[in-house]
């Protein structure tokens, strides 16, 4: 089982691009491409927390088991 | 002066110390000539070819040493860049720790080495091998084998520097 990331799917909901979330919570845009791209070994739930608080979302709504 | 800052300055440092050990260790030699090493117990009736090479041999420590400074200097220039927590920083603390196990050894073998060298020509009973230990020597051991102790800690750390990162 694979964890798949669909942030870009609530970036495009929220009409914000990458480079405006990446600036508001703290994290390169370069690392956030990374996630978008499920490219990392994890997430800290710190940065996650922050992201779900700008987009509005649950931690559901970003990672999804497939 | 941050970190990296004073690595920076200490690579100059260290850079000029690996061009100036060298020519100092060597310009000496060529100015004073060869001398019987201190504390051998040989004759001082060596000729001058026996002189020089053990001279020569006598340089082993001072091309080791030169290495440690190279080494040195590559490890200080990845500081210098921020790289401090990497697997070629472990790598080259492994390679000084090395260096300084082999400072500590040489002596071991070159003492006897020269002693031979220095008293081959005389008659026989009167020939001499010398062995020793110094302080200095189990210094260097002790700072070798410590050394790579750190160096093992320093990979384990790069390893887990490395895991952080790739955390978002």
């Amino acid at each position: 089982m694979q964890i798949v990331v669909r942030l870009d799917v609530m970036l495009a909901r929220r009409k914000m691009t990458s480079r405006d979330l990446a600036a508001r919570i703290g994290i390169t845009e370069q690392n956030l491409s990374l996630l978008k791209s499920g490219k990392v070994k994890g997430i800290r739930f710190e940065t996650l927390a922050k992201i779900c608080a700008e987009l509005d979302c649950q931690p559901g709504d970003l990672l999804e088991a497939e | 002066m941050n970190f990296q800052r004073r690595a920076q300055v200490l690579r100059v440092l260290v850079s000029v110390a690996a061009v100036t050990l060298p020519l100092a260790v060597v310009g000496m030699l060529m100015w004073q000539g060869p001398q019987t090493p201190y504390g051998l117990g040989v004759s001082q009736d060596a000729s001058q070819s026996q002189l020089w090479l053990s001279a020569l041999v006598g340089l082993a420590p001072m091309v080791v040493g030169v290495w440690i400074l190279m080494t040195m200097r590559a490890l200080l220039g990845l500081y210098a860049q921020g790289h401090a927590l990497s697997v070629e920083a472990a790598g080259d603390i492994r390679r000084i720790g090395l260096g300084l196990v082999l400072m500590g050894l040489l002596p071991l073998l070159i003492r006897p080495v020269q002693s031979v060298l220095l008293s081959w020509n005389n008659p026989a009973g009167e020939r001499a091998l010398t062995v020793g230990v110094g302080s200095g020597d189990v210094g260097f051991l002790l700072g070798g084998a410590l050394m790579l102790l750190i160096a093992w800690a320093m990979a384990e750390a790069a390893e887990a520097a490395a895991e952080n990162r790739a955390f978002v």
